[in-house]
């Protein structure tokens, strides 16, 4: 059992200078800002908690509706979580759902499995295969070596953004998986989409560094406020004493901890309708959130 | 007297022998089957025959007229059908390969498919809404068995309807690469042929930005 004052070891405290950093465009700042952003992150990543699934899947909503508006099909957060929550097996979650599942896969060890690229990420990004397999093999190949982990991450994007506009997604993801390596974390963190202003993406050489850094150090430090709010929020649900929670509270909790959003299903042991009254205690509680803000069909989540 | 006469339809048939009569009921029962695209239920088939007329014996008679023909009478599904016999299956199977190959489109499947293109995932009703009238069943059954649609997530309204996408066969069939070589949708919008924020039953559509 967690001890319920223990400040979280994986969320450092952030220098207030760092804080600040944001607005400098100049590439030298940009740069030193993202490393340090990164470095901090570097302790969230190694967590074995399991709130780093939830966290790496919150990020990668994020990263989808972020990718979503800016090839202007505006799926929202609901639309894309409804497109594999309430998709049944054997159903084909449709375009925006293969596009969360595509970010859902960068938060996962499994994303760094480059050879797997080819296969898996035209189809997540409703690419045609052909042009980018090629692309997709040589970058899955290569190593960062001595070059700076950010320059390697940003060049290898760019060379997947000049296959053309339907390739902006994609190129993000690559510099988020790329990076990741050449940081040598365990999974990638879905970072850079939801903070790359559009207008960055018709950048190149050194700008596009410049702009890659300052988002990449932007996603850093959001992702650690949103990783300590998770964890925090975890916290309250492991040590909130329910009287009578029900038979399959714990099965449900751990699922609260771990993903994103889950709906009110019949466990091993009670009915829907018992799941149902649970989350609405915990929501009167505070502890959980409903995310749709439908009456039915609803979503609960931390 | 009145219930007897359903639509001015004479069912009792009282004024001719009974050994006619059973003969009339037989045909008329074969003719409602044989028209019948699903299981026709008991009460149905009682609507065109006498009151007193024993339905199963009937049906019985019907059946063992039917011995030398490639269908018969089943009870499916709590109500009887004609359908081919069994051992015939391998033949129509042979002769749906021809005509289930790719063919022609209708005008209404091609709307149906390209409403479906767009605004995926969608359902039936949404589908219904904005072309202005009622998409039949079977008209998605159609591009379902063609492989051109297949079932999405179910969509978060009452009754949990499924939602239709697009398939790889789809692509397959218009020669497309992936989805985002469809038309562009904001040009379409702009000449005002969509109009999808007037319908709240429709999920956003699938755009490809221009530049």
């Amino acid at each position: 059992m967690h001890s319920p004052v223990a400040p979280p070891a994986e969320v450092p405290a952030r220098p207030l200078w760092l804080r600040q950093g944001h607005g400098q465009n100049d590439p030298e700042n940009a740069v030193f800002f993202a490393g340090s952003a990164l470095a901090l992150l570097n302790r969230a990543t190694l967590s074995d908690d399991p709130v780093g699934s939830l966290w790496r899947q919150r990020l990668a909503l994020s990263a989808a509706v972020a990718v979503s508006a800016l090839e202007g099909r505006n799926a929202g957060e609901t639309q894309l979580r409804d497109a594999l929550a309430l998709c049944r097996p054997g159903d084909d979650p449709g375009p925006a759902g293969r596009l969360l599942l595509g970010w859902r896969l960068l938060g996962e060890a499994r994303a760094l499995r480059s050879t797997d690229w080819p296969l898996r990420l035209p189809a997540a990004f409703d690419l045609p295969p052909g042009p980018a397999a090629d692309l997709l093999r040589d970058l899955g190949g290569r190593l960062s070596g001595h070059q700076l982990p950010l320059r390697f991450a940003a060049e290898a994007a760019q060379e997947v953004l000049a296959l053309g506009p339907a390739h902006r997604g994609l190129a993000l993801w690559i510099a988020d998986a790329l990076l990741a390596r050449a940081l040598g974390w365990r999974a990638p963190v879905p970072l850079l989409a939801a903070h790359l202003p559009r207008a960055a993406l018709r950048l190149e050489g050194q700008a596009w560094l410049t702009a890659c850094a300052l988002a990449w150090g932007k996603g850093a430090i959001s992702a650690l406020d949103l990783y300590a709010q998770l964890l925090r929020r975890a916290e309250q649900l492991r040590t909130a004493s329910l009287r009578r929670q029900g038979k399959d509270a714990v099965a449900i909790f751990a699922a609260l901890q771990s993903q994103d959003a889950m709906a009110a299903q019949a466990g091993a042991a009670a009915s829907a309708r018992a799941a149902r009254r649970l989350f609405d205690r915990l929501i009167s509680l505070g502890l959980v959130r409903e995310l749709t803000g439908r009456t039915t069909f609803r979503l609960y989540g931390l | 007297m009145a219930s007897d006469m359903v639509r001015g339809l004479d069912t009792e048939l009282a004024d001719l022998p009974p050994a006619l009569r059973w003969r009339e009921w037989m045909l008329r029962v074969e003719a409602v089957l044989f028209a019948a695209s699903t299981p026709v239920p008991r009460e149905v088939l009682a609507r065109v025959v006498g009151q007193d007329c024993a339905l199963e014996l009937l049906l019985g008679d019907i059946a063992i007229e039917l011995s030398g023909r490639p269908y018969e009478i089943a009870r499916v599904a709590g109500g009887w059908q004609l359908r081919t016999r069994a051992q015939h299956a391998q033949t129509i199977r042979a002769a749906q390969a021809e005509s289930d190959a790719p063919r022609e489109l209708t005008r209404n499947e091609a709307l149906v498919l390209t409403v479906i293109a767009y605004m995926q995932p969608v359902t039936r009703g949404a589908i219904s809404r904005l072309i202005g009238h009622e998409i039949s069943r079977d008209l998605i059954a159609r591009l379902h068995r063609q492989a051109l649609i297949t079932r999405g997530p179910r969509s978060p309204e009452p009754g949990a309807p499924y939602t239709y996408v697009t398939t790889a066969g789809f692509l397959a069939f218009f020669g497309l690469d992936s989805l985002r070589e469809l038309p562009d949708m904001s040009a379409l919008e702009e000449a005002g042929l969509l109009r999808s924020a007037t319908d709240p039953g429709l999920t956003t559509p699938l755009t490809i930005d221009p530049d």
